[in-house]
């Protein structure tokens, strides 16, 4: 032992490095690798901190039920803020105000001025955004499974089947603003709906079978379901490529060994592919539904509203399958097209920055509990399903 | 040939072993002149023909790449999943029929000539649901057929005393050689003529293998097997035919004892005794 | 023995063949050579020839016992098959003939060292003939084994009808001569089992060069007479009374 010892301190290691250039590399790069994860860590903690200070305090509260309810079931409306004469100031919804002041005829008001949008609570924007969501994704699956499937199953190899494939990848590129102003194009100001009678925006129009009725080409205006169908396109391609991988990860075994039992292309595809790719589906959609959540642009011209006074269900006239037309027929608010309106269209002050932080944390919530979602189900199949 | 052959009688046993099937020896396979292609020009397999007898084992054996994978592959019609793989030349007649004729529905030739892959494939399912499969496809709901099957099939397996206390328990809990055991289960079940293996045993440990060994020499009784392999002490284990495939081409085909004693050709030898290369 | 063409893709099973195959034609050299110095030694009355065949079957012992392991693990360790295989039941076969060779050679040795003692008989030198075909056929024997000439080897079947022939013949001569000169009767015992162990001997090299066929066509002749193995194997029958080269 001693006598080692002495070796190595008399310069006779046997394992001394020659490549001190080598050794300094390795460190410098393993020091940018980390800087470069690190600097993502940060961005994500000022962002999630700033919001969760900000706004926090306006979705929760001291006392019972610890939850700023009003928040969760009032939709926006204008903010008044007033100083009455003995220089105390208020801050009410605009209807509020209004009972207010019938209620207190005899106080003087001074000092009043209004904030658009930044009062009242979210409901409205959340059911709209649900709601096209849930059309989005219903559209969207549908179309996204069965074409992934054809690709991955059915379709052979060729010049047009890369055609497609360049198509769906090109889909993916293009930018957001542009499915919107696609969506008002197509749908709001194209499809075809049944009218009694032929109007002004008619461009084509069909009789059909002497009912007095007319197909027009005339679209559907700004609505939940022009709006809903243009996130489906939008997002198609992510879900026909995440679709397409949870097909391609199940091993070949099985179709072969479903086959060989004698079960029709059909039959294995059902009893020996889908359920077995659908967990991986299903993450990768509600991955896909956060995404189309967030959208701004394509719903800006296609469905949302900044106001809106009454819920989807509150003023539907109509009857019949009528209803269901109508109630898809209505522009809706969205959470992401509020954000945006209360952010960047009404002028800025102190009064407007609880609305704008409130609706921001709550979206932010809403992402990270799909997020957690899909990752908990990702886990919870993977050690299900192991192969 | 017999001849010159090594002296050979057959033991009682084997010659009893075919009790209730048809009497072991009649062609219910025969494959005429066969040529095939993956994509209609470069013939992966060329012009072979041999006789596949009932209730015998007859082995594949070549080095890879031979097309012996291929050709067992155009026994079920697994090669028409790839597009343009087609036979170029001759046919292939199964129990009498050409089974490349437009009127042959390949769903129902696959329910008479089963497949045992190289890669045991148990679907993600109980043990029981993966017997029960093949004839759930084939629209069978009742409970007392299904149970009855399943457990026939386990049993002419040798799995039914390992796993008769759960067969709810997913399939893949097993080990490697029950699981191929169990994917022969679901192969039998659907009361297949013929079976066709893959390499069976090459990912499976010597122990296992043995077993599938045992396995395939019991199953004789019942089933006409073909079974492509790599080892060749397997073939001599099992088979009583082998035959030889080099370079897509037939070199050799005979009485398994014959082949690895004395074939008649030189590539076979040379192959036999590891002479390649 | 056979052309084996292609040399085998391990090295190890092709070395591991050809040291078995070398003991083997040592083995046999040895054997052959223990049996001329037996007989040689009698017939021209050199003891110092005997006590050498005596003293070199310790070597074809050792030889036998090397072969045997090493035919064994050849079995064991690369699963021989086809001619290979042959080729390994075949060695130890002809090592356990070659042995028995040496066996009755050095019987002979001991027998010829007591002869020497005795008076001399003319009878001796009457062994010569006999010796020169049992010698010559374990001579072709190994050939056979060596070079593979199955005709050669099928030729042996009918060379050993004759050596048996020639020794109920010689045995018949002696147990006159017994008869005659009873004094000698020790002596014209041992001659007479001299001559039976050569009968042996040429038994043993039948077997040598059937075993070695065995190795060459697979095709197993021992026990039938000529012209069926000359079909078994696949050639002409060779001419009836011929003796080879």
């Amino acid at each position: 032992m001693h006598d080692v010892n002495t070796k190595v301190a008399s310069g006779q290691n046997p394992f001394a490095t020659t490549r001190h250039t080598a050794k300094r590399n390795e460190f410098i790069f393993a020091q940018v690798l980390r800087g470069a994860t690190y600097f993502i860590l940060l961005c994500a903690f000022v962002v999630f901190g700033d919001i969760f200070i900000k706004g926090a305090p306006i979705v929760f509260q001291a006392d019972f039920p610890y939850i700023n309810t009003d928040f969760f079931t009032k939709s926006p409306e204008t903010l008044v803020v007033f100083e009455t004469v003995d220089g105390e100031e208020h801050q009410l919804g605009f209807t509020d105000f209004t009972e207010y002041k019938a209620a207190n005829p005899q106080v003087e008001i001074v000092k009043e001025h209004t904030h658009s949008y930044s009062a009242g609570g979210i409901l409205g924007p959340l059911v709209g955004t649900a709601l096209l969501t849930l059309i989005c994704i219903v559209v969207a699956l549908f179309i996204g499974l069965a074409a992934a499937i054809y690709l991955n199953e059915y379709s052979g190899k060729g010049k047009f089947m890369d055609a497609v494939r360049l198509a769906i990848l090109n889909l993916a590129g293009v930018p957001s603003i542009v499915f919107g102003l696609f969506g008002l194009g197509l749908f709001c100001l194209f499809f075809p709906v049944i009218v009694p009678e032929e109007n002004l925006r008619t461009k084509l129009a069909f009789e059909l079978f002497g009912s007095g009725e007319f197909l027009a080409f005339q679209g559907w205006g700004t609505s939940m379901l022009a709006g809903g169908l243009t996130l489906a396109v939008m997002i198609l391609p992510v879900i026909i490529t995440a679709c397409e991988e949870s097909l391609k990860a199940i091993p070949q075994g099985f179709r072969e060994a479903s086959l060989a039992l004698g079960a029709t292309k059909w039959q294995s595809i059902r009893t020996a592919v889908l359920p077995y790719a659908f967990p991986g589906m299903l993450t990768a959609s509600i991955l896909g539904i956060t995404r189309v959540a967030g959208e701004t642009a394509p719903i800006m011209f296609t469905a949302a509203l900044a106001h809106k006074d009454k819920l989807p269900w509150q003023e539907i006239g109509g009857h019949g399958t009528n209803v269901v037309f109508e109630f898809f027929s209505q522009s809706v608010q969205a959470l992401p097209y509020h954000i945006y309106t209360v952010a960047a269209r009404i002028p800025q002050s102190e009064y407007t920055k609880p609305m704008q932080y409130g609706s921001v944390f709550v979206f932010m919530v809403l992402v990270m509990i799909l997020a957690a979602l899909s990752v908990y189900l990702r886990i919870h199949y993977r050690s299900k399903l192991k192969w | 040939m017999s001849e010159t052959q090594m002296d050979k009688t057959l033991p009682a046993s084997e010659q009893t072993s075919g009790s209730e099937a048809a009497p072991r020896g009649d062609v219910v396979i025969e494959i005429d002149d066969v040529s095939f292609a993956y994509d209609g020009k470069k013939e992966v397999i060329r012009n072979v023909s041999m006789d596949v007898r009932r209730n015998e084992v007859t082995a594949f054996i070549g080095p890879s790449g031979c097309g012996k994978t291929t050709l067992l592959r155009c026994l079920n019609r697994m090669n028409d999943l790839i597009p343009t793989a087609a036979i170029t030349n001759g046919e292939i007649r199964i129990l009498d029929t050409n089974i490349y004729d437009p009127a042959v529905d390949v769903i129902e030739l696959r329910k008479h000539v089963g497949m045992v892959f190289q890669k045991y494939n148990p679907f993600p399912k109980s043990i029981y649901e993966n017997v029960a499969y093949g004839l759930r496809i084939q629209g069978i709901r009742n409970k007392a057929v299904l149970d009855q099957a399943v457990e026939e099939s386990l049993i002419a397996a040798g799995l039914w005393e390992e796993v008769k206390d759960r067969l709810d328990a997913s399939g893949l809990g097993l080990s490697g050689g029950q699981q191929q055991r169990l994917c022969i289960a679901r192969t039998i079940a659907v009361q297949p003529k013929i079976i066709l293996m893959d390499e069976p045993c090459s990912a499976l440990d010597p122990i296992s293998t043995t077993k599938i060994e045992d396995l395939i020499t019991q199953l004789k009784a019942h089933f006409t097997i073909v079974i492509v392999t790599h080892n060749m002490q397997q073939a001599t284990r099992v088979s009583d035919k082998t035959a030889f495939f080099y370079l897509g081409e037939l070199i050799e085909m005979d009485e398994t004892t014959r082949i690895f004693t004395n074939p008649s050709k030189r590539q076979t030898e040379d192959y036999i005794s590891g002479r390649f290369g | 023995m056979p052309d084996n063409g292609l040399p085998h893709t391990l090295a190890s099973f092709e070395a591991a063949l050809k040291d078995a195959r070398n003991h083997v034609l040592t083995m046999a050299s040895i054997a052959q050579q223990n049996l001329d110095n037996a007989v040689r030694g009698l017939l021209t009355r050199n003891a110092e020839l005997c006590n050498e065949a005596i003293a070199e079957d310790d070597e074809v012992n050792t030889y036998e016992r090397v072969i045997d392991r090493e035919g064994f693990e050849i079995l064991m360790r690369f699963n021989p098959v086809a001619s290979d295989l042959r080729e390994v039941l075949t060695g130890m076969k002809v090592a356990s003939n070659l042995e028995r060779v040496s066996d009755q050679a050095e019987s002979i040795a001991r027998r010829a060292r007591k002869v020497l003692k005795a008076t001399e008989i003319p009878e001796i030198q009457q062994i010569e003939a006999i010796y020169e075909t049992a010698s010559s056929m374990l001579r072709d024997a190994i050939r056979v084994y060596s070079e593979g000439d199955v005709e050669l080897g099928l030729s042996l079947v009918e060379r050993d009808r004759e050596l048996d022939k020639a020794h109920r013949k010689l045995i018949k001569d002696l147990t006159k001569a017994i008869e005659r000169d009873t004094p000698n009767l020790k002596v014209y015992l041992h001659l007479i089992f001299i001559v039976r162990c050569l009968e042996r001997a040429g038994d043993h090299a039948v077997n040598i060069a059937e075993d070695s066929i065995f190795a060459e066509k697979a095709a197993d002749v021992r026990h039938m007479d000529i012209d069926e193995a000359a079909e078994k194997v696949g050639i002409k029958p060779p001419g009836s009374s011929s003796l080879g080269s």
